[in-house]
């Protein structure tokens, strides 16, 4: 079907609502079991129409100022904002306007799309910082989930990241550490950044640091992880054990370092590691790694 | 003693054959007896009941026009023709919303209506009479007023049964 009659189908679909006549219709047709004429309801119309525009995406740029005008509308209004941001740069200004929008949740929702229409670094970061004051801390995470989400631009969003580490203090700097996670190798470059956290951070960014960290880098981060193993803090030995399940228990070390804990004192510590069921498959990332080697390198 | 392995053996057959028939019986045990409202009642009520309205609201604007004997018959014979129509063709429209559908199905039957309701008027009636068969236009009229009337009753009927024969 040409995107000349997709996208009124689809703008068609997205404004449909119950009218009672319908809804009376539906009714009756359930009622009476006239199971041949299955009506979509007013919702699942709506919902084709979502998919719709998610599908047609930058196609659907002359619908903008149609779901534009949805965002005046509080039962269309995050919807729309759902619609608008698959579109792209051309969809920036109205997703733009509706993060000073009254309602909370629409502010979430355009601040967590925000990565999708901006383009230009410069413009993302200034709407990007106007979220990140916002009172409402959804909208503050939002933000930052949105930016760990792109994932496919890591040149524009780790940089985001990092500076908002810097900048931002407990839950808005772990939320982005723990985002940092999700570029996996692409993000190498903040393994300094993040061991300096993990060894000197504060309890809301440490293990935040620690958990990307073995994402990122588990070579390098396993000297680090076997350091909060042998900590006399709790807390610190919890972490790590939970950190050291990502790593291949082939290496005797890790494995006397699962092993030990059954008979740690600390419940929270020895509970998980009794409990099998809980534990996930160990994963073969280091199998080619010379683990004694690393952990000598990283701890004396 | 050569009989009783031939007489045990009979009495397995015939026990697995009882088996196998009165398998059925068991599968039907118990069944558990979920309540329902029967809708029968009530779809005859109300479908009997609208049509019967709109018959008589078309009787009433032809009264003075020429017309077949048993007029009434052969309205709710015609719809025999046209309900099943109107449901096929609202099987048709389910892409569109039920009221809309519901509208263009109901328009559609007007016309169809009016048309049969003409050529019943004028080749099913006798000439004897002297009246005048109705003009097309007029039998689209009435068909229009009697469906109006059927679709409005149709809610009320349903409030009507619901409350004083469905007790």
């Amino acid at each position: 079907m040409p995107v000349s009659r997709v996208l009124p189908e689809s703008l068609r679909l997205f404004e449909t609502r119950e009218d009672p006549i319908s809804a009376w219709i539906m009714g009756k047709s359930d009622a009476f079991h006239l199971t041949f004429l299955q009506w979509h309801s007013a919702e699942a119309c709506h919902q084709w129409g979502i998919a719709g525009f998610e599908a047609l995406g930058a196609n659907a740029a002359p619908a903008i100022g149609e779901l534009a005008g949805f965002l005046h509308d509080p039962s269309r209004s995050f919807d729309a904002i759902r619609c608008l941001a698959p579109i792209g740069h051309a969809a920036e200004a109205p997703v733009c306007a509706a993060l000073t929008n009254e309602s909370p949740e629409i502010r979430e929702s355009a601040a967590g799309r925000l990565a999708w229409v901006c383009d230009d670094t410069a413009a993302y970061l200034k709407n990007f910082t106007n979220c990140l004051n916002d009172p409402v801390p959804m909208v503050r995470f939002a933000a930052i989930r949105g930016i760990g989400a792109q994932t496919n631009r890591p040149d524009f969003a780790i940089p985001i990241l990092i500076e908002t580490i810097q900048k931002y203090d407990r839950s808005i700097s772990a939320m982005a550490i723990s985002e940092l996670a999700g570029f996996g190798t692409n993000a190498v470059g903040t393994v300094p950044l993040l061991s300096h956290i993990a060894m000197s951070g504060n309890a809301l960014t440490r293990y935040a640091a620690l958990r990307s960290l073995v994402a990122i880098a588990p070579v390098q981060a396993l000297p680090i992880v076997l350091q909060f193993y042998r900590s006399g803090n709790a807390h610190r030995r919890s972490a790590a054990i939970e950190e050291l399940r990502h790593y291949s228990v082939e290496s005797l070390e890790i494995q006397a370092a699962l092993e030990k804990p059954k008979t740690d004192n600390d419940f929270g510590i020895a509970h998980p590691v009794k409990d099998e069921s809980i534990r996930p498959a160990a994963t073969n990332e280091l199998k080619d790694i010379d683990i004694p080697a690393a952990t000598a390198a990283g701890i004396k | 003693m050569k009989t009783q392995p031939c007489f045990i053996g009979r009495l397995r057959w015939i026990g697995f054959l009882a088996v196998l028939v009165l398998s059925g019986v068991s599968a039907q045990a118990d069944p558990i007896d979920l309540p329902e409202k029967p809708i029968t009642p009530e779809v005859s009520f109300l479908i009997g009941s609208a049509i019967l309205l709109e018959v008589i609201c078309i009787w009433l604007i032809l009264r003075r026009c020429r017309k077949p004997r048993f007029f009434i018959l052969w309205l709710i014979g015609m719809h025999a023709l046209t309900y099943p129509g109107f449901l096929g063709l609202l099987r048709l429209l389910l892409d569109m919303r039920p009221a809309f559908a519901v509208a263009i199905g109901e328009g559609l039957v007007v016309i169809v209506e009016g048309w049969l309701i003409y050529l019943i008027c004028t080749y099913f009636s006798s000439a004897k009479t002297g009246r005048a068969a109705p003009s097309l236009s007029k039998c689209w009229l009435a068909s229009l007023i009697g469906n109006l009337c059927s679709a409005v009753a149709f809610p009320v009927l349903t409030i009507i049964y619901e409350a004083f024969i469905h007790l």
